[in-house]
């Protein structure tokens, strides 16, 4: 048994990174121009093509002062960050860090998953990265679009051939307003299928989202 | 001097105090548990300096990984230093603070060794202040790593935490039904308030409240475990030892960190076994732990003549290198530990003037509590206040009385007179003045008492005591110390983790046999613990009695229990193994004896004997395993009253050792004889 000299090895303490409080104590994501909550199930956040969102992040009380100095967002395809970041006091006198988070239009019908991280700097403990699953609904109006185009328009062609030509003539235009006025009820028709066709797609996209993303 | 009549209230409170026992017979506050003495404490008497201890303890939970420092707490013999220490360990709370009393120094071992076994018995244990740190160190981790887990989990995962109670609540979960979803994530953020929150929990009700399965909590702490934690050794033993907190914290399932701090860490995978002493890592992952929920670790030595003091000139000063070398190394190599030592005042400035420069400097390293300048020690005083003493004879009397009718006219000082405090207060020692009081207690008592003290200096001490009544005295020691441990082994608080202990408390009995000469037909040229191999199951106390250097017998507590009893038998037939050979026969001590031997034990023991190695186990029993673990304590408690008794005292505890060890010590002769030797 000897002395422990500076040759020895001796033992070197640190906080153990399980313990560490990384993690933020709230992440809260808001809709910019109504105010509420965007729904949240097992496949994630969902949130609206087109639309902007607040990202509220509190970080965990620390027994280091300062210990979170930067919060930031990295955003995966279809969403937008503009990168800058403000800070807020709430009523604790706690510092509450708000991101703006936008979703880019989306061409496709169906809703399509994706991901934002924050990522808090440390002072101590360097960088930590929250990854969010989200989930971006097209607009109704897309979804309409869609339908309108996928639906209504094969639906009204050989109508509108039947009321505008006769035998590869153009028929005269009374005779057209005639026959127009006659479709009135196939136009509610196709108009109504076309509304259930959108709300179809939209619900697709619900089922897919709830069985296959969900577990 | 006349005596006028004493009034009728004060010869009922005399009579009263005649059906007890004499209150100043006890001297110190030996520990937490021992409520006689605590009893008679007196807060006010060393409150400056138990003040100053705190302050210190308060210090390193500031910050857990302070420099590690020795603090001296030095008086006079008898001015109450174990008393303080006693009543330090029951004024704190046990959930606090690490507080663990060593009651020997390592000889063979390595020091980092020798305190990671204290704090592994200390946790460890069944009952007591290291069986509630257990728990308090196990539900503040685990709520910790519970909050930091689901923290650290997106909020669609979170919803996956509480079972949906039916298919309507899981489809509304699938589908994001916010009234379904809201739900559950208010009862998650509930629950982690809760366990963030600095009140200790009743962990497994609070989930249970919340809804979250005890066993999927586990996971969810072992899986941030795993994404976490680095893959290096560190990062291994962190895993393991916090899922094992976890699983005691939440399921109360207490085995698997029982087998991983006995045993378990050593099964390292290679990557973590290859990176140099476990023993050392483990002891970093714990300490770790403590730092991290602000739990500060103390380790106290008391009486330190016990530790340094020998007949013998050269093992003296020997022992005393040996402990300050290992004081420094632990300083040096354990950060975050306060060391605090109850030490006599001349026997440490003896200890420092014989060191070198380097040792004194880090043991003698000046320290600065809050609004004091630096000093080097804490002193104990070196007189006993009038004030405090009428404090401390009120506080052992009036419990007597009780609720005596017509007691409230009686002095402080009752049975006591005036005259008889104006010599105690010269006394320089609080033993000294309790064995004044015991005398003059006794005398007050009997009918025909004179009505002063006159024996002012030393009239009660060991040095007037005739040998039969030291006999006496010291033999109610050691049916105390002996009651204690066998409380210990039948609370179940001696486990494998106390192997290195038990080798050490026989290795004190052994020098004891060796420096008396009371070892008779047995005595060995030398005897000495053997470490060997397995850092907690490989120590055997080898006796060589051919001569210093010859194969001798090895003697082992056998103590591991379940899964680890095979491993500890192999780690104690592996002393077969050395080269040149040290063992010629091996004697395993086991409470249940022969019985151990089944199952794969049995497969071992087989072979082993197969191999043609003289291997017995016999059977110890509590009585026995007390005896052992009594002995060193029990010469501790009774230093300070041996010296001066002189020659007559070192008899007296001969004859004791000799009483109380005989039997034990007669087996030990039998065990020296192989059975080959007694067939001829």
């Amino acid at each position: 048994m000897t002395a422990t000299t500076a040759d020895e090895e001796a033992i070197q303490l640190s906080h153990p990174s399980s313990l560490r409080r990384l993690a933020p104590e709230a992440i809260v994501v808001q809709s910019i121009k109504r105010g509420d909550r965007p729904h949240v199930s097992l496949g994630g956040i969902h949130l609206r093509a087109r639309k902007k969102y607040w990202v509220r992040v509190l970080p965990q009380r620390d027994e280091f002062e300062d210990a979170t100095h930067h919060v930031g967002l990295v955003v995966d395809e279809h969403l937008r960050s503009p990168g800058h970041t403000q800070e807020s006091l709430r009523e604790d006198g706690r510092k509450e860090h708000v991101l703006t988070l936008g979703c880019a239009a989306l061409f496709r019908p169906f809703p399509v998953r994706t991901s934002f991280s924050v990522v808090l700097r440390h002072t101590r403990w360097g960088d930590y990265n929250q990854s969010i699953p989200v989930v971006v609904w097209p607009s109704l109006w897309n979804q309409l679009a869609w339908a309108f185009t996928c639906l209504f328009v094969p639906l009204w062609m050989p109508r509108l051939a039947d009321v505008c030509f006769y035998d590869g003539h153009l028929r005269p235009s009374a005779v057209m307003l005639d026959k127009l006025r006659d479709s009135q009820e196939f136009l509610v028709i196709t108009a109504a299928v076309t509304l259930a066709g959108a709300y179809l797609v939209r619900l697709l996209g619900w089922a897919a989202h709830a069985f296959i993303y969900g577990d | 001097m006349p005596t006028s009549p004493e009034p009728e209230y004060q010869l009922a409170a005399i009579e009263r105090l005649r059906q007890a026992e004499n209150p100043f017979i006890l001297y110190v506050a030996s520990g937490a548990e021992d409520d006689e003495c605590q009893r008679f404490d007196v807060p006010a008497f060393l409150a400056q300096q138990r003040a100053d201890i705190e302050s210190i303890i308060d210090l390193y939970r500031l910050k857990p990984d302070r420099v590690s420092h020795v603090f001296p707490i030095v008086g006079d013999a008898g001015t109450g230093k174990t008393h303080l220490l006693g009543t330090l360990r029951r004024d704190l709370n046990a959930a606090r603070q690490l507080f663990i009393v060593a009651d020997s120094f390592p000889g063979q071992q390595e020091p980092t060794d020798f305190f990671l076994w204290q704090v592994v018995g200390s946790l460890l244990a069944r009952s007591g202040p290291g069986a509630q740190m257990l728990t308090h160190l196990s539900r503040r981790l685990t709520s910790r790593l519970l909050v930091e887990a689901v923290r650290r989990l997106d909020p669609s995962a979170r919803l996956g935490l509480i079972p949906p109670q039916g298919y309507w609540d899981g489809l509304g979960r699938r589908l994001g039904l916010r009234s379904v979803v809201d739900a559950v994530l208010r009862k998650i953020d509930d629950l982690l308030e809760t366990c963030d929150g600095a009140k200790l929990l009743d962990l497994p009700g609070v989930c249970h409240g919340a809804g979250l399965p005890l066993d999927l909590a586990c996971q969810t702490i072992e899986e941030h475990l795993e994404k976490s934690e680095a893959l290096d050794a560190n990062g291994w033993l962190r895993r393991r030892l916090f899922a094992g907190f976890a699983r005691l914290a939440l399921q109360g399932d207490r085995e698997d960190l029982e087998d991983f701090l006995t045993n378990g860490f050593t099964e390292a995978p290679g990557h973590v076994a290859g990176t140099g002493s476990l023993t050392k890592k483990l002891l970093t992952v714990l300490l770790e732990a403590f730092g991290a929920i602000n739990v500060p670790v103390i380790l106290a030595f008391d009486q330190l003549e016990d530790f340094l003091r020998s007949g013998s000139m050269e093992l003296e000063k020997e022992r005393k290198q040996n402990f300050c070398r290992g004081l420094v190394a632990l300083v040096n190599g354990v950060p975050g530990l306060c060391i605090l030592l109850f030490a006599e005042r001349g026997l440490w400035n003896e200890v420092l003037g014989s060191l070198d420069r380097y040792l004194t400097d880090r043991l003698a390293r000046p320290f600065s509590l809050p609004g004091q300048g630096p000093r080097e020690r804490i002193d104990l005083p070196d007189r006993i206040t009038r004030s405090d003493l009428v404090a401390l004879i009120r506080a052992r009397v009036q419990p007597t009385l009780g609720d005596l009718e017509g007691k409230d006219p009686l002095p402080d000082i009752f049975p006591f007179a005036e005259t008889d405090l104006d010599h105690l207060v010269e006394q320089t020692s609080l033993r000294g003045c309790l064995q004044q009081l015991s005398k003059r207690y006794g005398e007050r008592l009997t009918p025909a008492a004179p009505p002063v003290i006159v024996s002012p200096v030393g009239g009660a001490g060991p040095d007037d005591a005739f040998p039969g009544e030291l006999h006496e005295r010291w033999t109610q020691r050691w049916y105390y110390h002996r009651s204690r441990a066998l409380a210990r082994i039948r609370a179940d608080e001696i486990s494998a983790a106390d192997i290195p202990a038990v080798a050490e408390a026989v290795q004190v009995w052994l020098d004891y046999l060796t420096e008396h000469s009371l070892a008779g037909p047995a005595q060995w040229a030398k005897a000495e613990v053997r470490q060997h191999g397995h850092e907690l199951f490989g120590y055997v106390n080898l006796l060589r009695f051919e001569g210093p250097r010859s194969a001798g017998l090895g003697i082992g507590a056998w103590l591991a229990e379940g899964k680890h009893r095979p491993k500890d038998l192999e780690a104690k037939l592996a002393f077969f193994e050395i080269k040149p050979a040290v063992l010629r026969n091996l004697v395993l001590l086991r409470r249940d004896g022969q019985e151990a031997v089944s199952g794969v034990s049995k497969d071992l023991f087989e072979a082993a004997i197969g191999k043609g190695k003289d291997i017995r186990v016999e059977s110890l029993s509590d009585g026995d395993l007390a005896v052992i673990l009594a002995l060193p304590q029990w010469l501790k408690a009774i230093g300070p009253d041996l010296e001066p008794a002189g020659l007559a005292g070192r008899e007296v505890v001969n004859a004791i050792v000799q009483e109380r060890t005989g039997a034990l010590l007669e087996r030990l002769q039998s065990w020296r004889v192989t059975p080959a030797e007694a067939a001829q």
